[in-house]
């Protein structure tokens, strides 16, 4: 009996002191309201068809939030996401068609393959600046992105003259919009790029190295870490990946238009805090980030399926977000004390 | 090294505009007898003008420079409509004389567009001010200053409750009705005779959102059995959330609830033809979009049956943007027009006439082709 009690208190203190208890329970209340509530969404939230239709939205939402895990457990940020992400979209599709509007050519056309590469390749350089920037004057991460989501946004216009880039061929289309079992290519994507990364940071040196910058910067250079290589290669692996979720996006719609990735930052940092991701860095959980995303995807169908005014959804995400950070810099804070009295000890 | 850096930018920066202020002022100096000269010779040109073209407290070449020199302040370059009325502008500008385009883009952010007004009138760059905004009222009060200043004010698309010279728009209502009569030869044709279920997706915080859904409903009310079943209130005009709010309301609304959307803009317009073919539904038509779009074409050209796009209406950006640029210039040289508002009849395009629209869309698109 006493064994019993014991193993029921173990139990529950492991699910209290477990980083994803809040975002797990947050999830199983929502579905609860979704399921129960007598609201428009009972009925239709839990069919396939919408399950399939979060399940897509969040693919894309993931594919961010993946490489900004990475950065926040750094202690960075990345603010020029969303704006790379429309910039890699933009590039990649021009390559593929030759033009922006339907009769302003700005670019040779390519093969499918090497516009991708093209719109991967100048996302990452831009990526790359930032990391430089950052490590090398030693400027604040906040401060550099902001100004290089300035200039992904500046170079999307003038490379494209501010058209949005349509006429893609219908096999790029059919890759953005097409199944294989019911479950779309996209989310297919996502889970290969989900496994490889989840790898990375939970089973190799990279991965060790990113905790150790984001946990005490001075002590992983000092412990021989080659901290401002690391945190180049966090921002290029963010540019990269922004421009495969732009590239998600503009398929499934048949064009890239000029104002794509305008929340996908914010909705990202929203989701890795939510999934116990320090903004503080030291910590990091790609589990963690996959549900805050689902969650924020599934709040928003919930809503539209409830048709909630899109004014209030707007408030209830930004009160998602300061909750998110207030549980965040808590928990960053009570890791710092327990890291000092470890230290003492 | 960030310290030697910083007072290296410091002293460039102060380095400039001495330079600049002593430069002002030699200039200043020298043209000073010049200026003086033919101020009399302007003063003397005035007074034998008719009194009616400077009425209204405008003032004709308000920075005294002799060039009519005209500041466009935009609310964004995203999309056709922005990128074609800049271009229509330097196209007008191009082919006039001793005739200047200062072009501002804003971006989204009013307060950037209140910031470039409030620039160009303290450097006197300008003498008469295009504005298209993004937020009518946080830009009101900078514009009537402007204004009360004396500098002729052409507002196109959205309009302001400021004073100015002209309002130059698309008939945003005409184009609704337009939409609403294509709605209704749908629906018709498809139940055979005018009824059937209606979504309409509208923004409430866009007056060009809610006059283009004025005139949809004005025609769609006239027909007790189209029942208008539901409508969203979409305050951003961003593709994400047209994407998102079209696949949440494909599974909301399951085959055969409903007939046609109406869409106020391009965003959810797009997102639905996307939603429809990725959950391959045929059952309903979305109309509206309210601009040029490659995508609206394409669906088009697919002809009647194979597309879920029955129509789009889209405004003439370069008809517009001309006779905006046109009519600032006349104010900026004391030439006020006549009438308050111009209206410039959009476009209905439909599978029909699709060809002809494109004949002569390509045709303007060429002419300002090196202006975009």
């Amino acid at each position: 009996m006493k064994n019993k009690h014991g193993r029921l208190l173990s139990l529950l203190e492991a699910a209290i002191k477990w980083p994803q208890t809040g975002i797990t329970l947050a999830l199983v209340i929502l579905y609860m309201i979704l399921a129960f509530a007598p609201t428009e969404a009972r009925n239709t939230f839990f069919l396939p068809g919408n399950i399939v239709n979060v399940i897509r939205q969040s693919a894309i939402s993931i594919v961010i939030g993946i490489p900004i895990t990475f950065t926040m457990a750094a202690g960075l940020l990345d603010l020029s996401i969303g704006s790379l992400a429309c910039l890699g979209a933009i590039v990649t599709c021009a390559f593929i068609t030759g033009h922006s509007s339907s009769t302003l050519e700005i670019c040779p056309q390519v093969p499918i393959w090497a516009a991708v590469l093209i719109g991967i390749f100048v996302t990452s350089v831009f990526g790359w600046i930032n990391g430089r920037v950052i490590t090398s004057l030693n400027l604040p991460p906040f401060i550099v992105t902001l100004a290089m989501q300035e200039v992904a946004k500046g170079a999307v216009l003038s490379f494209s003259r501010g058209f949005p880039v349509s006429n893609l061929p219908p096999i790029v289309t059919g890759m953005g919009r097409g199944t294989l079992f019911n479950v779309p290519y996209t989310v297919y994507l996502m889970l290969v790029l989900l496994a490889v990364f989840w790898v990375i940071l939970s089973k190799t040196k990279f991965g060790r190295h990113v905790y150790a910058i984001g946990g005490n910067t001075e002590c992983a250079r000092l412990s021989g870490i080659n901290v401002k290589r690391t945190k180049i290669i966090i921002y290029v692996i963010n540019g990269a990946m922004a421009c495969i979720a732009g590239l998600m996006v503009s398929f499934r719609l048949g064009s890239a238009q000029t104002d794509l990735g305008a929340t996908y930052g914010l909705d990202a940092i929203t989701a890795c805090c939510l999934g116990g991701t320090a903004m503080g860095g030291g910590k990091g959980y790609m589990f963690g980030t996959i549900l805050g995303c689902i969650f924020l995807t599934s709040l928003s169908t919930g809503f539209n399926l409830m048709n909630v005014n899109a004014y209030y959804q707007q408030i209830i995400k930004g009160v998602v977000l300061v909750v998110a950070i207030a549980f965040n810099a808590r928990n960053g804070i009570s890791f710092r004390r327990k890291e000092k009295e470890e230290e003492k000890a | 090294m960030k310290k030697t850096i910083a007072i290296l930018m410091a002293a460039a920066m102060l380095t400039g505009l001495t330079g600049c202020q002593s430069s002002k002022d030699s200039a200043s100096t020298t043209a000073a007898a010049a200026a003086a000269t033919t101020a009399a010779a302007t003063e003397a040109e005035k007074a034998s003008e008719a009194p009616a073209e400077n009425s209204g407290g405008v003032v004709a070449d308000i920075n005294g420079d002799g060039k009519t020199t005209i500041a466009c302040v935009h609310r964004n370059l995203l999309g056709a409509s922005g990128v074609n009325f800049r271009a229509s502008y330097y196209y007008s500008a191009a082919q006039m004389e001793n005739v200047e385009l200062l072009f501002f883009d804003g971006n989204q952010d009013v307060t950037k567009q209140c910031n470039y007004i409030e620039d160009c009138m303290a450097s006197k760059a300008a003498d008469a001010f295009i504005v298209w905004t993004c937020d009518p009222d946080g830009i009101a009060g900078t514009v009537q200053a402007a204004h009360d200043a004396g500098y002729p004010i052409i507002v196109i698309d959205i309009s302001l409750q400021c004073d100015q010279e002209a309002f130059v728009a698309a008939g945003n209502e005409e184009m609704g009705v337009m939409t609403g009569e294509s709605a209704v030869e749908y629906l018709t044709k498809k139940n055979g005779s005018p009824s059937g279920n209606v979504y309409v997706i509208t923004a409430s915080n866009q007056s060009t959102a809610r006059d283009r859904v004025a005139g949809f409903l004005s025609v769609i009310e006239k027909y007790p059995d189209i029942k208008v079943v539901d409508t969203y209130d979409m305050p951003t005009s961003s593709v994400d959330d047209g994407v998102a709010l079209a696949d949440d309301l494909i599974q909301k609304n399951p085959e055969g609830t409903i007939d046609l959307y109406f869409c106020m803009n391009m965003s959810p317009m797009l997102g639905l033809i996307s939603s429809a073919a990725t959950a391959n539904r045929t059952d309903f038509v979305v109309v509206g979009g309210f601009d040029y779009n490659d995508t609206f074409v394409e669906e088009l050209q697919k002809g009647e049956g194979n597309t879920i796009l029955w129509s789009f209406a889209a405004q003439d950006c370069f008809k517009i943007g001309s006779q905006a640029f046109e009519l600032a210039v006349d104010a900026a040289q004391g030439k006020l027009p006549e009438q308050k508002e111009f209206s410039v009849p959009g476009d209905l395009v439909t599978v029909d006439n699709l060809d002809e629209y494109l004949k002569n869309y390509n045709f303007y698109q060429e002419q300002i082709l090196q202006y975009q």
